[in-house]
């Protein structure tokens, strides 16, 4: 019995049942809700850390390998992120009740092993994210983006069962090598799920709709993609390019997007797209690289939605951190493809895409994302501030001395769980030099403790900030066409449906073979 | 300066001593990392203004946008530099530099001639500054300044970006008085253009980059065309 998984498959479920029990005891409520949280995160982190050891993390039909237990981690660590904010929001109970139910239902098909249950637990997780669009919408009819949303995600779902569909007469596990029609219906998913370009407009909506729309599918949805993107690159070279360019546009236009939008959303996805341009191209250094960035887009989340009453004064700082921390792991993994560029210069349309990406999101985890403090004279939360400021630095700054010294910790295991099949197989060393990291570290601090003028004592430009986006707008705010509300529901239900339909295929199919 | 000012001065320069260390010979590490690193410098200095009084911060948000805008040209011109060494590596830049040769004096003609071109855009990228103060009108005309730690990171910066310049085309391994004379007579001339270009009025940088971005490109095409040395 492992004591991890149950808690991260139970205590959603218990969390989902107090949150609705004690909806109208507020007090009570919080304290019980937190402790599921805790158990959840703990559960998570107890996984990830078992399984990084090559211990065994298995209970029934459920297990967890290094890369599992790190997206897990990284979608329970975004829902409780989301239910932290939940409290504030018009009816917290039914929303705390709804992201728990999600986050049972969502990092279920992280757990599985056999492809069939994937076929059920994929629709199971769609389902139980239109239950929290309806709860969490205040109005009495649901918004564009949220029927929008919704139908990305069956849509995703659709395309998903379709590429499992035609696997499953092979067993039931993920041939290693699918299909090149599989190979491409399963990156079409990926897509979705993980709002590449170009079908980014899902993963965007969602995070309009709403903070706990956004922590849904920042977290267990996105994880479900990147639980994909291993068995949907190793279908042929032609997706893996696919994959690759596909990772490599969508870090140059949302490291653009990160600037323009004062959220931690599009440098997320800045180091989502760069792990997937990572895992196509393969290899020690990218996969290492990758999984920094897959990492730091999970830790961005929790860090950007970190509540409480300090939450408007410490945002800004505690938004360098995660984002900061993608910039190691972009550097390994635009470093392994220019690698391979010396040999194949074809590699450079990845590569110079990518570096450019990086070098934006540069400027915007020090300006754009970081947003603005609200109220930099407030005296209160100053040492708070301080404190956690420091600590922000001088760990996003320390992240890059974690290549070579964690190399053997957790990059390996999760290139053993992720495979092979990827365009590189080789690299040289990864990471940065522990020596140099520390002379940055200590320097920073250095800067940050005597830095120029007191702090707080600056005051907001007058204007600046309505005119930034405007500036860096490269992509259209709205579509140049409408589709009314109600046919989106439409599409929505019939997308749900029709992959409903194939989930029972597919369960009906590897019963008919023996594989139950 | 607020907190968040604090943190943006940091890192900008946590990222000098790194780029320093690199650059220097130090540390081995790639180029992506040495532009990563002397990237962050000019735009930490200019992050850490924006929260300043609106003059000050009225620059900082059109600086910004610059380096925004100018990125494209840094990576194109790190391509042809690491396309012409045929290595992603500083030091595989330096031996590439020290065995066949400068890139902008070695090599075949056309990659010779491409290795110009990146080298152009990258000076034109270099010089594209937005200066962190501005002359106020009123009864009694002044100057709004930055604070002086601030605008030593900028100069910090445009000298760490000269001398990756230097790095990627010109500057060899250090073993005698000629080599380093390659990169003092590389790192002066650029980095004081780009002193002497920081009271210059320039148009919008909106439109400035297309022409740099057409220099690199164009010259990282003919770089792969005439191949290494």
């Amino acid at each position: 019995m492992s004591v991890p998984l149950l808690l991260l498959l139970l205590a959603p479920l218990v969390g989902a049942v107090v949150a609705v029990s004690f909806a109208e005891v507020p007090s009570q409520r919080r304290i019980l809700v937190a402790l599921c949280s805790a158990a959840i995160l703990g559960g998570g982190a107890a996984a990830l850390v078992r399984s990084a050891a090559s211990e065994v993390v298995a209970w029934r039909g459920f297990s967890a390998d290094a890369w599992t237990a790190l997206l897990t981690l990284g979608a329970v660590a975004s829902v409780v992120a989301g239910i932290s904010r939940a409290g504030a929001l018009h009816r917290p109970g039914p929303i705390e009740a709804a992201l728990f139910a999600t986050a049972a239902a969502g990092i279920a098909p992280l757990l599985v092993r056999e492809v069939h249950l994937l076929a059920v637990t994929l629709p199971v997780s769609t389902l139980a994210f239109a239950c929290a669009v309806v709860v969490s919408s205040r109005r009495e009819v649901l918004g564009i983006a949220q029927r929008r949303a919704l139908v990305a995600l069956a849509l995703s779902d659709v395309a998903a069962l379709l590429a499992i569909g035609t696997a499953v007469s092979s067993g039931t596990k993920l041939p290693p090598h699918l299909s090149i029609t599989a190979g491409v219906l399963l990156l079409g998913a990926v897509a979705l799920r993980l709002g590449l370009v170009p079908l980014w407009w899902g993963a965007v909506d969602a995070s309009r709709a709403g903070p706990v729309l956004g922590a849904i599918w920042l977290g267990p949805i996105r994880a479900q993609g990147l639980l994909l993107v291993p068995a949907a690159v190793a279908a042929g070279r032609g997706v893996a390019y696919a994959a690759a360019a596909a990772g490599a546009a969508t870090a140059l236009l949302f490291s653009v997007r990160a600037l323009r939008n004062p959220d931690v959303g599009p440098a997320a996805t800045v180091g989502v797209s760069l792990a997937v341009l990572g895992i196509a191209l393969g290899g020690p250094v990218a996969l290492w690289g990758a999984t920094l960035c897959v990492a730091a887009a999970f830790a961005s989340i929790p860090a950007w939605y970190a509540g409480g009453a300090l939450r408007d004064s410490i945002r800004p700082t505690l938004g360098v951190l995660p984002a900061g921390a993608v910039l190691p792991g972009a550097a390994l993994v635009v470093a392994a493809a220019f690698d391979a560029a010396v040999v194949r210069p074809a590699f450079l349309a990845f590569a110079l895409p990518a570096l450019a990406g990086t070098l934006i999101l540069a400027a915007a985890v020090a300006s754009g994302i970081a947003g603005r403090e609200l109220h930099p004279r407030s005296r209160g939360n100053r040492p708070a501030a301080l404190v956690l400021g420091w600590l922000s630095l001088a760990a996003a700054t320390a992240l890059a001395a974690l290549p070579v010294r964690a190399l053997h910790g957790l990059a390996f295991p999760v290139a053993d769980a992720l495979g092979v099949g990827r365009l590189l197989r080789v690299g040289a060393e990864p990471g940065v030099a522990e020596d140099l990291a520390l002379a940055m570290v200590a320097v920073a601090v250095l800067a940050f403790l005597v830095g120029p003028g007191r702090a707080g004592s600056g005051g907001p430009p007058s204007g600046s900030t309505s005119a930034l986006p405007r500036r860096f707008a490269l992509l259209p705010a709205r579509l140049p066409f409408r589709i009314p509300e109600r046919e989106w529901s439409i599409a929505g239900t019939a997308l749900i449906a029709a992959s409903i339909g194939i989930a029972i295929r597919v369960y009906v199919v590897a019963a008919g073979r023996g594989f139950l | 300066m607020s907190v968040r000012s604090r943190v943006a001065f940091a890192s900008g320069v946590a990222g000098a001593v790194g780029a320093a260390l690199l650059l220097s010979g130090r540390f081995e590490g790639s180029v992506v990392l040495a532009l990563l690193l002397a990237f962050s410098i000019r735009t930490a200095s200019l992050a850490a203004l924006v929260d300043a009084g609106p003059i000050l911060a009225a620059g900082a948000v059109r600086g910004l946008r610059g380096r925004v805008w100018l990125a494209p040209v840094w990576a194109l011109s790190a391509a042809a530099a690491v396309a012409r060494a045929g290595s992603p590596e500083l030091d595989g830049l330096r031996g590439a530099n020290t065995v066949a040769g400068p890139a902008l004096a070695y090599g075949p003609t056309i990659t010779v001639a491409g290795s110009w071109l990146a080298f152009g855009a990258a000076i034109l990228a270099l010089i594209t500054w937005v200066e962190l103060g501005a002359e106020t009108a009123g009864a009694t005309p002044g100057r709004v300044e930055a604070p002086s730690p601030v605008r030593r990171l900028d100069g910090i910066g445009v000298l760490a970006e000269a001398t990756l310049v230097v790095s990627l085309f010109l500057g060899p391994q250090v073993v005698d008085g000629l080599d380093a004379a390659w990169w003092v007579g590389g790192i002066i001339p650029v980095a004081g253009a780009a002193w002497y270009a920081r009271r210059t009025r320039l148009p919008d940088i909106a439109y400035l980059p297309a022409l740099p971005a057409s220099l690199a490109a164009t010259g990282l095409a003919l770089v792969l065309v005439g191949g290494t040395p």
